[in-house]
Parts: C-alpha cells; structure tokens; sequence
C-alpha cells in the first residue's frame, strides 16, 4: 500500500492515532471500534492491522487541523520532520510559513512538500514529505543534461577548425560563461614564444576576446607547468599569477578562485586552459570534471588544427619550390610564361618551364611535360629542373645538354620503374648585335615551337626528337631558329592543343586553332601573347576539366628593347626598330 | 567515348591485341590491366594495333613505355603498329614511332617467328 493509495478515500475519522503514542501498544486502545480500513478480502484470515500502524510507515507525514486551525494529531514522521508543530496549539502559530502557503520549502535544512486535502467537518490534513533526496537527485541530474548539452555543443563549434588561431578563439569563447568568467588559453610554446587568447564576460552578457603572446620564460609558473602535463593543485598562487599576468580584469586575487586544466595534444599538451570566477562559485569536483572534458575536447580540435597548419606548412613550402621559376632577365630577350596546373587547388602539376643565364650572355631555356600528373608529376618536374640548373653549367649545346639529361633521368626512372618520362623543349639564346635573336633548339618529343614573323606568318619550326628518359641513345632534333627583332618564338605543352571543349564540349582545340589564335599577335608583347593563348584556351575549356598548361614566349626585343626609359631607344614599330642604338 | 582491348592473336610467348577508341587518362587502366593479364598468362612479345585507336596522350605513351619496359626486363618487347592520323602524329612528335614502331626498320620479329 502506498501513500496514493490512502489519498484515495478518507483516512477515516482523524482518531486513527494519537501523536506521541503511535509508537506504544497503548495506543490502540483509542482507537475506536469501527474499522477504519474496507474490510479485508474474506480469504485473508489475518486480523484488520492497526490503522495507526499503517500510517506511521507512510513516507509523508500527516498533521490533521480541526476547523479552528488548531492541530488536532501529528504523525511520528510530521513531528519528525516539523518539530514546532504541536498538538492542541494553532498550526499558523507554529511558524511553518511554507507549509501553510503549501507546495515545496526548505525547513531545518531538508527540503519539503506539503499538499493540504479538506477533511469533513471543516478539518484539514497536511502531507509533507521530505524530497531533499528526490530533489537533489533530479537537480543532479538536470546539472548532468546540461553539461552534456554543454559539451555537445561545445564539440559542434569546436568541428574541425583548419586553423589554430580560430580554434583557439573558439576555446575561449565556448567556456564563457559556462566555465569561467574570464578564459585564458595558452598554446604550447612555438619557436621560444606562447600565443594566448582570452575570452571575459563583457556588460552585455557576450564574451570578448583578445590575445597575446608571451616569451616561454614569462609564462606564469603554473602554466609552464600545465604545459609540461601538470594539472597544479596550489589554487591560491594560481590566482595571484593570472592576476600578475593580467588577465584577470576587474578581479583581485582574493575575489577570485581559478583552474588550470592541460589541453591534451598528441604528446605533450598543445595548451592549457585556465578558468577564473568569482569566488562565490568555488570550483567543486563535477566543475573540474567539466573543465576537464571540455579540455579533452578542445585539445582534439587544437590538435587537429595544429596539425593541419604544420603539414600546410610542409606542403607550401615544398610546393613553392616546385612552381615554375620565371625566366631570368636576358640581353635582347623579353620573356613570356602562362602556367595552369590541371589541378589548380594544387598550383603545380607536370608541367614546367624555365631559363638559365649563360656566361657568355646566353641563355638555356625550356619548356617540357612529365608523364603523369599531380604531386608525383611536380616532383618529377622539380628533380629535371634540378638537373638542368646543375648539368647546363657542363653543357651548353642544346642537343648534347638533352641527351646527358636524358640519361641521368635514364637512371632515376630505371630504378623507380615507373615508366616516367618528359617531353620536352630545349634552346639556347643568344643576343646579336642588330638586336635580333638565334635560337638553337633541340626536341625531345615534344610539339614543335611555333614562330610568328614580323610579316604576320606563323611558322612551326620542323622539330623532332625522342622521348626524354626512355631510350638509352635517344634521337634528339636539331634545329636553328633566327629571330628578327619584334619576332617572337612560342613554346607550349599539349595542354592547349588537347583541351577539350568548344560547343559540344568534347572537341580538341587543336594545333590550327592555336595557330588561328596567335595570328595577326606578331606585335604583341611575349607577356601579354602567353596570357592571350591561356585566356583563348580557358574560354575553350569553359568549365571542363584540363590538363597542364604552359606557354613559354621568347620576343626579340630589339637594340633598345631592355630600355624603355630612354624613349629615344624606343624602336619605332613601322621602323622596325634594327638601326636602333643597343641599349 | 569508349576503349576496348581485344586479344587477336595468341600463342606461346606472344600477344596481339587491338586497341580500339580513346586512350586516355579515364581508359588507360583497361590497357594496364590487358597488358598484365597477358604478361601473366605468359606473353613477353606483345604488338599493339593501333589501327582504331582515335586518341592517345601522354598517360597512353606512358602506358606503352611501360609495358616495353616491362616486357624488355623479362626478355621480351611490347611494340606498336598501325597508328593513323592523331594517334600516328602523337607518336611522331614523341618520337615513339622510332622506339617502339613494329613496322619496316625494326628489327623485332613478328609474335609468330619470335625466337
């Protein structure tokens, strides 16, 4: 039988007890002959219990009032739970405000609540259960949903920043005001020196935060220590500390409690995270515990983001020594590039062009495509740059310096097996006294060069030649290519000639388009004519995927080509420019 | 746009197949994967006819280079005939035509009289 259960009738006349007696024998004999309980099943053969019995096991006491107001009985567990209230004396005067106004009140430390149920003849009966267990049971766990909800929104903006910076402006945001009034994080030390983000509740309820950086010796003790995996249990100088950094606004060292918890990283902490608040919420355990769990996730998302700014790093660095390098300045020359990985998030690919100075004022310069695309084609794109930086300062002869190439690449792909090769490009350029150009050239498998005359032809220089790094003794064509001033020589990679587009989107661009292209561009200068083939070929793509693309330009710039601030050097176009003083 | 590889011809220690359609980056995995069947099966003389090959680029010459290593390291050759318009310029400018070409110059005996 339950309490409710009781509720549902009337307990009978209110005689069923007396007070202070319900715990001795004697009290049974008040009670008066009529049952006070519905007559028990006809099976049972036990005699009706005591009815006082009963109710002194009820979790609620009971205090029964007559119509005046006056307590009539107390249940052992009322006079238990409400000593003041005593038979014969009126309830109102026993000073139990809150059970008078009913509903739920702290008394004497517990909490309580009482319900009042009408009784005949005017009287009344008061319940008043003590629920400081239920209660504090429920508050515990409404406090456990909210730092799950907590922490679950804190794993949701936390994500996974890319960038260490804003991560850890996130940190420090998300624990105001939830953890701390003011949040201060520490990142592990980089190149000698700690970044800090702090994060205090502003007049209008949202955090503001700003940030810092700190040599590693200036850093507070028990952050160096937090650093090192140490979670310092001195709370007091802790304090002292955070204000001495100054990161406590507007909160003195006695008006404030702190912690500090270690982010974890992958081996060491990648931070630490200090939390202060006014010391009239001290930080109890399940706080610490919070604080803790917040840490654990913060430390993921920092070391995420840590992470990835280390490899970005790599890959940037690595990446820009794999980017096309722009042709050196030459006597006589003006150089034009366009350069287009296939992969333009990437910025580099399997194509590659470039150009050494020589001593004797020339030039070695190339413009070639590695099998392959992607990383691996860069890569292989930075070792033949490589070996044509070193081998061009043995060998100046184009065919001969294509050929020693050739087997050095021979003998790297050999051993990797992966059957790479380059197709390639490779001239000399040298200046001439009437500002004109020759170009030595030797192929290596690669689309000829076209030239576009001062007359308005465009010739394909009659180019041949072998792969590079495939054959051991390689056919390698020669050719010499003389420049008149304000001519121009163009290098490509099949990149253009191959891009896929046009109306039905499908249609190869082709070597005459390219040739239709750049005809009648005879004075254009070498920059703006790359830029033009790029922009023709990327108005063909329209959103179709590509391949590499590179064009290398060489424009004889005539006598006074290289200085444009003497305009008397500046060579009359229709003149075109040979009598022109060298500059 | 498609790719097929089919298997002519083929006897002990040889392997003609015919290419057909475009070989690029998107097909040229059918082409390595026919090329390792064969070398498994046995083949080290392996002669590609490009008659109905329409396109071929860079990944393709790879493709070829490969097999021909591949096939050179066990003592046998990969070579290519019947190459026309696109295909045939392709080669040219590559100066593959000159490596692996099966036709006139090259001494490569056929896939049938293949010592």
């Amino acid at each position: 039988m339950t309490a409710a259960d009781v509720r549902g009738h009337d307990p009978g006349d209110g005689r069923v007890w007396t007070p202070s007696a319900a715990r001795t024998p004697a009290f049974s004999a008040d009670v008066p002959g009529r049952p006070a309980l519905p007559a028990l099943a006809p099976d049972r053969g036990h005699a009706a219990p005591d009815w006082s019995e009963v109710v002194e096991h009820f979790r609620e006491g009971l205090v029964i009032c007559d119509a005046d107001g006056v307590v009539r009985q107390v249940s052992p567990v009322a006079e238990r739970l409400l000593p003041e209230v005593v038979p014969g004396a009126l309830l109102a005067a026993a000073g139990v405000t809150g059970l008078v106004a009913g509903g739920d009140f702290t008394h004497h430390g517990r909490r309580l609540r009482a319900r009042r149920m009408p009784l005949s003849a005017g009287r009344s009966c008061w319940y008043v259960e003590d629920v400081t267990e239920i209660v504090s049971r429920a508050d515990a766990l409404l406090a456990e949903r909210a730092r799950s909800a907590f922490l679950a929104v804190v794993g949701e903006k936390l994500g996974n920043p890319l960038h260490p910076d804003r991560a850890a402006a996130a940190v420090v945001r998300l624990a105001v005001p939830t953890l701390a009034e003011v949040a201060v994080l520490v990142l592990a030390p980089r190149s000698g020196r700690s970044r800090w983000w702090r994060a205090s509740r502003g007049d209008d309820e949202m955090p503001t935060v700003d940030s810092g950086v700190l040599a590693a010796p200036d850093l507070p003790p028990a952050i160096a220590e937090g650093l090192l995996g140490a979670e310092p249990h001195a709370v007091d100088w802790l304090v002292e500390q955070a204000v001495e950094a100054g990161w406590l606004p507007g909160l003195t060292s006695v008006e404030a409690c702190a912690r500090v918890v270690p982010l974890p990283g992958r081996e060491a902490p990648v931070g630490v995270l200090l939390v202060a608040r006014r010391a009239t919420r001290w930080y109890d355990e399940e706080d610490v515990d919070l604080v803790r769990a917040f840490a654990a996730r913060a430390g993921a998302a920092l070391t995420t983001a840590v992470l990835y700014r280390d490899q970005a790093e790599v890959a940037d660095t690595l990446q820009a020594s794999l980017v096309p390098v722009e042709p050196a300045e030459a006597t006589g020359v003006q150089w034009g590039t366009a350069y287009r990985p296939a992969q333009a998030g990437l910025r580099i690919g399997g194509d590659f062009y470039g150009a050494h100075r020589l001593p004797d004022g020339g030039s070695v310069f190339f413009l070639g495509d590695v099998s392959g695309k992607g990383v691996e084609a860069a890569v292989f794109t930075g070792q033949l740059r490589q070996c044509l930086h070193a081998l061009h300062r043995v060998e100046a002869h184009p065919a001969r310096l294509l050929r020693l190439l050739n087997d050095a690449l021979l003998e790297t792909t050999q051993a990797h097996d992966r059957g790479r090769f380059a197709t390639m490009v490779l001239g000399v350029v040298r200046p001439h006294r009437d500002g004109g150009l020759t170009l030595a050239l030797a192929g290596g498998g690669h689309l000829p060069p076209l030239v576009l005359r001062n007359s308005g032809a465009v010739e394909q220089v009659p180019l041949s030649g072998m792969l590079v790094g495939v054959v051991p003794d390689p056919r390698v064509g020669e050719v010499t290519v003389r420049l008149e001033p304000g001519e121009t020589c163009l290098l490509y990679s099949d990149g253009i000639t191959e891009a896929r587009g046009g109306r039905r989107g499908h249609e190869q661009f082709g070597p005459e388009r390219l040739v239709n292209a750049v005809t009648d561009c005879q004075r254009m200068p070498a920059p703006a004519l790359a830029e033009r083939i790029e922009q023709v070929t990327c108005d063909w793509l329209g959103h179709g995927d590509h391949d590499d693309i590179a064009v290398l330009a060489l424009r004889a710039t005539g006598p006074g080509g290289r200085t444009p601030r003497h305009l008397h050097a500046v060579p009359d176009p229709a003149a075109t420019g040979t009598r022109g003083p060298r500059g | 746009m498609s790719f097929t590889v089919t298997y002519a011809e083929h006897d002990d220690g040889g392997a003609h197949l015919l290419l057909t359609g475009e070989l690029d980056m998107s097909t040229v995995p059918e082409l390595t994967a026919a090329l390792d069947r064969s070398f498994a099966t046995g083949a080290r003389r392996i002669l590609l006819d490009l008659t109905d090959l329409t396109f071929c680029d860079s990944t393709g010459i790879a493709a070829f280079v490969r097999g021909d290593n591949r096939a050179a390291a066990e003592g046998g050759w990969l070579r290519l005939t019947g190459a026309t318009g696109r295909v045939d310029r392709v080669l040219r400018v590559t100066g593959l035509a000159d490596v692996l070409g099966h036709d006139s110059d090259s001494p490569a005996p056929t896939p049938r009289t293949a010592g």
